[in-house]
C-alpha cells in the first residue's frame, strides 16, 4: 500500500518537486503515473524509494512510515519492493544469473534457496537460456527482463517501474507491459508504472494518475469494461502459469 | 549475516578483483611502487645504521691498569669493567710486554730505538673496551676511571661524538624519508581507491536500491582492497628480496677494497626481511582495506 498525505518536496536549490500530493494506492492495484518530463514523476519514485526525503506531509509505503523511518531500516523497506528503471541498472560485471541472485543474497537467503529460485524467476521472464550471458551481450528488451526478474526475485509487495519501456524497442514495450500486468494479476503484486508515454498507457484499462508541475491533475480509475485493442493483458493469469517457463511470453499477443 | 553470506562476500571480493582487473592492476602497481620505495629506504637506512655501528665498535677505549696488580686483581678489574652499563665488550688483558711489542710493531723502524734505549718497560697493562652507545662515551669513561685498579682511561671522544651525531642524523633522515614516502604512498593509494570506488558508484547505487545493507556493500570492497594490498605487498617483497640478494651476491665478487669493505657490512636479508614483510603486509591490509572502507562510506549515504 502506498499513501501520500499532503506531501511536499522542495529540493535544496529551491526547486519544487511535488506540491501537496495526496494519493492512495491499495494492495494489488495496477497504476500508471504519467506526466511530461519535469512534472515530478521521478520525484515521486525517489520519495517512495527513500532516495530522497520529503519536505513535509506523510508517506506510508508497505507498512513503513517514511516520515519517521530510520536510515538503518531503509534496506528492509527496499526489500519489500522491486524496482525497474529505464536504464535497467544491471551490475555490468555480473552475469544475468548473478544479477538476479544478488537481490536474494542481500537478504541473506541461503545459497541452496537461491539456486532454486533464480532459474525459476529467469524461466518466468523467458531468459533461462541466457543466464550465463553478461548484460552487454543481450538486447535492451532482454536486459529489461533481467531487471524485472531481479525486481521479482524477492517476491515483492510492490513493483515500481520507472519508465520501464523508455530504452527499448517499441515492439517490446508491450511485451514488458504485458509482463507487468501478468505479474499484477498472478501474484497480486501492487504495480506502479511511471511513464511519459501517455498514448501507450491508454491502451491498457488501468488506473491512470497524471502529474503536472508537481501536482496531481487527474486520477482516472480503470474502466469496468475493457477498451478495444487490449487483448489478453487484462485477463487474469492463473498463478500456476507463472511457474511454467515461457508461459508469459506465449500468452502475449499484440494486434495494435 | 549468515555463514553462506560471508562466504559469498569473500568470494565476491575476489570476483570483483578479476572483473575490474584494469583498476585492480592499477591499484596493485601503484601500491607496489610505494612499497618498493619504502622497502628500499628501510634497507638503506638499516644498512647505514649497521655500518656505522660496526665502525663504532672499532672505536675502542684503552683502560690502563695498575702494573702492581696480580692476576686476581686483573680478573677483578675485568669483571668490573664488563659489568658497567653500555660496555659491550672487554678485550683480553694486554700485558706491558705485549703492549711494548705491539708499539714496536706499529712504529716501523723504531725497534732499534726502543730495544736499545729502553731497558725498563714504562707501559702499563691494559684492557681494550668497546661500548654500545658512542654518545655515552664520556660518561662511560668516567665510570671506567672509578674502577679500583684502573690508573688511566683513553679514548677518542671527538671521533665518538662525530660518529654518534652522524648516526643520529642518518636515523633521523631515514625516518623522515620513510615517513614522507609512507604519506605519499597513502595519498596515492587513497586516490586510486577513490577512483576505483567512483568507477563503481553506479554499482553501489544498484546494490543500495535492491536493499543491500551498508555492511553488505562495504565488505566485498574491503576484502578486494585487502587482496590488492596483499598482492602488492607480496610482489614488492619478492622484488626487494630478489634485488637485495642480487646485490649481496654481486658484492661478494667485487675486489675493490673500499667498495668491498662497505658492502661487506650488508645486513643479510634473512635478518631484516621478516620486518619488511610484516611492514608491507600490515601496510597493505591497513591502507587498502581500511582505506576502501573509509572512502566507500560517502557513497553509502541513503
Amino acid at each position: 500500500m502506498i499513501k501520500f498525505v499532503n506531501v511536499n518536496k522542495v529540493y535544496p536549490n529551491g526547486t519544487s518537486g511535488l506540491e501537496n500530493v495526496n494519493l492512495s494506492i491499495e494492495d494489488g492495484e495496477f497504476v500508471f503515473v504519467v506526466g511530461d518530463s519535469g512534472s515530478g514523476k521521478s520525484t515521486l519514485v525517489k520519495l517512495i524509494l527513500t532516495e530522497e526525503r520529503h519536505t513535509s506531509g506523510r508517506i506510508y509505503v508497505n507498512d513503513y512510515d517514511l516520515s519517521r523511518i530510520k536510515n538503518r531500516h531503509i534496506p528492509a523497506l527496499r526489500r519489500t519492493m522491486g524496482v525497474v528503471f529505464q536504464d535497467f541498472r544491471l551490475i555490468p560485471t555480473m552475469n544475468v544469473y548473478d544479477n538476479v541472485a544478488f537481490a536474494l543474497r542481500v537478504t541473506n537467503i541461503p545459497s541452496r534457496e537461491i539456486k532454486k529460485r533464480v532459474p525459476y524467476i529467469l524461466n518466468l521472464v523467458g531468459l533461462e537460456a541466457k543466464s550465463k550471458a553478461m548484460p552487454t551481450q543481450i538486447s535492451g528488451g532482454e536486459q529489461q527482463r533481467v531487471a524485472l526478474a531481479r525486481a521479482l526475485a524477492n517476491n515483492p509487495m510492490l513493483l515500481l517501474a520507472d519508465e520501464p519501456t523508455g530504452n527499448i524497442d517499441p515492439n517490446l514495450t508491450f511485451e514488458i507491459m504485458e509482463l507487468l500486468i501478468e505479474i499484477n494479476h498472478a501474484a497480486k503484486t501492487t504495480v506502479l508504472v511511471v511513464t511519459h508515454e501517455q498514448d501507450m498507457v491508454s491502451h491498457f484499462n488501468k488506473r491512470i494518475i497524471t502529474i503536472n508541475k508537481g501536482r496531481i491533475v487527474s486520477d482516472a480509475p480503470a474502466q469496468k469494461k475493457r477498451r478495444t485493442g487490449l487483448i489478453h493483458s487484462a485477463d487474469p493469469a492463473p498463478v500456476s502459469a507463472l511457474a511454467e517457463p515461457n508461459a508469459i511470453r506465449r500468452r502475449t499477443v499484440y494486434d495494435w | 549475516m549468515t555463514g553462506s553470506s560471508i562466504r559469498y562476500l569473500i568470494k565476491e571480493g575476489g570476483r570483483s578483483l578479476v572483473a575490474n582487473r584494469m583498476m585492480s592492476l592499477a591499484s596493485i602497481m601503484v601500491q607496489m611502487v610505494c612499497f618498493l620505495l619504502i622497502g628500499a629506504s628501510l634497507l638503506f637506512s638499516a644498512n647505514i645504521d649497521g655500518f656505522l655501528k660496526s665502525v663504532e665498535r672499532r672505536n675502542q677505549i684503552a683502560v690502563y691498569v695498575d702494573p702492581e696488580l696480580d692476576d686476581q686483581g686483573i680478573a677483578r678489574v675485568r669483571n668490573q669493567l664488563g659489568s658497567i652499563e653500555t660496555v659491550e665488550y672487554v678485550g683480553d688483558y694486554v700485558t706491558p710486554q705485549e703492549g711494548l711489542e705491539s708499539l714496536v710493531r706499529d712504529m716501523e723502524g723504531g725497534n732499534i730505538i726502543f730495544t736499545d734505549l729502553i731497558s725498563d718497560n714504562p707501559l702499563p697493562g691494559l684492557f681494550r673496551v668497546s661500548i654500545s652507545d658512542l654518545s655515552q662515551q664520556k660518561q662511560v669513561m668516567d665510570k671506567l676511571k672509578r674502577v679500583q685498579g684502573v690508573i688511566n682511561v683513553r679514548g677518542s671522544t671527538d671521533l665518538a661524538d662525530t660518529l654518534a651525531s652522524i648516526r643520529n642524523m642518518v636515523t633521523f633522515m631515514g625516518l623522515a624519508v620513510v615517513t614522507i614516502l609512507a604519506i605519499v604512498s597513502l595519498v596515492i593509494t587513497a586516490n586510486t581507491i577513490k577512483l576505483t570506488i567512483l568507477n563503481r558508484k553506479r554499482e553501489i547505487g544498484i546494490m543500495r536500491l535492491v536493499g543491500a545493507t551498508n555492511g553488505f556493500i562495504r565488505l566485498p570492497f574491503v576484502i578486494e582492497g585487502i587482496y590488492i594490498g596483499l598482492i602488492a605487498a607480496g610482489l614488492a617483497f619478492g622484488l626487494i628480496w630478489w634485488a637485495y640478494s642480487y646485490l649481496t651476491a654481486m658484492s661478494a665478487e667485487w675486489t675493490n677494497g673500499f667498495v668491498k669493505d662497505i658492502f661487506s657490512y650488508l645486513i643479510p636479508f634473512e635478518e631484516i626481511g621478516w620486518k619488511i614483510f610484516v611492514c608491507f603486509a600490515a601496510g597493505g591490509i591497513f591502507v587498502s582495506g581500511i582505506g576502501s572502507s573509509f572512502f566507500i562510506g560517502r557513497h553509502l549515504k541513503v
